[in-house]
């Protein structure tokens, strides 16, 4: 349901494209309560003890805390028929509140209630933050307990770089804006020339460009100048790029010019 | 009206950065060994390699060995007075990566605008 350990939940329709951003600027107020959460930010419980409440939005600097995750150990637990109430601690800081809201009633059978964790170990929350009566809080949709010590470990390194892509983005652009997982793979593939060409169907598209000669170039000549490359995968960027009209076959189908030589 | 936090943090320490703790809370990750007949100290092995003493405010009712996590204040002598210990069973000790640990304590400790502890209340 939830996307864990993202920096973008992509399932909210219409806003974004792949490379796009996850929360759009000026927004509808109307539309304000499908504009939230879109990431879900790893972070420590001091961050969120300290952030600025603006409305019931919080703010770590330029950051929107919204959805977050924190790994902390559980220091108590309280049990009661909808909710299980944790303190859990990570160091950072005091011990944070996390509720979870949980259907334990007697009538619901065992097998199907959600079990309270033990004090003293480590967990991984995922959850939103809240306020309640000027304490701040999170409101848990997903409590892990750790089993392997290294998410810990992975959690800091997490914690750290997620913050200095975001300090890096807000830097650029002179606008707060979240992250994408996305972005990443998008700005560092080298898209060439021609936009829309995944790394094959352009190396592929290059060749062909380049051969200036009557007859254009062979599939066979093609595949010995990508090494690496398997024929078939030759073969299906041809086609991709002849239906899109970037290349054409000339003598014969293992011969091809591109359009824009 | 501002409050420090960092008298409530416990920050993630090695054997490196123990000493600029003297007198504070910190949290040290390690391997537990040599415990002493009494159950009243036993060392722990910083994940860079140094050996702390670690006294135990009432002795300890189980043997610890393997992967532990000791929470307590630090005296000038670099030992740690123990507050609370967590002791990780031998699947959760045989499978952690120290040196990677070790490494993110010394990332998080130089990017504290980035890995937040202990900030001040707003």
């Amino acid at each position: 349901m939830w996307n864990q350990g993202g920096y973008q939940d992509q399932g909210q329709g219409g806003f974004s494209s792949p490379g796009g951003f996850g929360t759009p600027q000026g927004t509808q107020g109307d539309r304000k309560s499908r504009n939230r959460a879109q990431n879900i930010l790893p972070c420590t419980t001091a961050e969120i003890l300290s952030a600025n409440q603006n409305d019931d939005k919080f703010y770590s600097g330029e950051i929107e805390l919204s959805q977050i995750t924190i790994v902390g150990l559980i220091i108590a637990v309280k049990e009661s028929p909808t909710r299980i109430d944790y303190e859990v601690d990570d160091m950072t800081g005091p011990p944070l509140e996390v509720k979870q809201f949980v259907d334990n009633d007697e009538s619901v059978p065992e097998t199907e209630r959600i079990a309270a964790l033990r004090e003293n170990t480590y967990v991984r929350v995922y959850g939103t933050v809240r306020s309640f009566g000027g304490k701040r809080n999170v409101t848990a949709f997903k409590m892990v307990p750790v089993m392997d010590m290294n998410e810990v470990t992975y959690h800091m390194l997490e914690v750290t770089h997620s913050h200095l892509a975001l300090s890096k983005q807000s830097m650029s652009s002179g606008a707060p804006m979240n992250k994408t997982a996305a972005d990443d793979i998008y700005s560092n593939q080298d898209s060439g020339m021609v936009s829309g060409l995944n790394q094959v169907q352009n190396q592929v598209h290059s060749i062909i460009q380049s051969n200036m000669s009557d007859e254009g170039a062979s599939i066979e000549n093609v595949c010995k100048q990508l090494g690496g490359v398997p024929e078939r995968s030759v073969r299906e960027a041809v086609e991709f790029l002849s239906s899109e009209g970037h290349i054409y076959s000339t003598i014969d189908e293992d011969h091809y010019k591109a359009t824009d030589s | 009206m501002p409050q420090d936090m960092s008298e409530f943090s416990k920050p993630r320490v090695n054997g490196k950065l123990l000493p600029s703790f003297q007198g504070r809370n910190v949290c040290l990750l390690g391997n537990a060994k040599d415990v002493d007949s009494n159950g009243t100290a036993f060392i722990l092995s910083t994940s860079d390699g140094q050996d702390v003493r670690i006294i135990m405010q009432e002795p300890l009712g189980e043997y610890v060995s393997g992967l532990t996590e000791v929470h307590g204040s630090v005296d000038a002598q670099n030992n740690i007075h123990c507050q609370n210990y967590v002791a990780f069973p031998k699947e959760i000790s045989d499978t952690f990566d120290l040196e990677l640990y070790n490494n993110a304590v010394e990332l998080t400790s130089r990017f504290s605008e980035f890995y937040k502890v202990g900030v001040i209340d707003q």
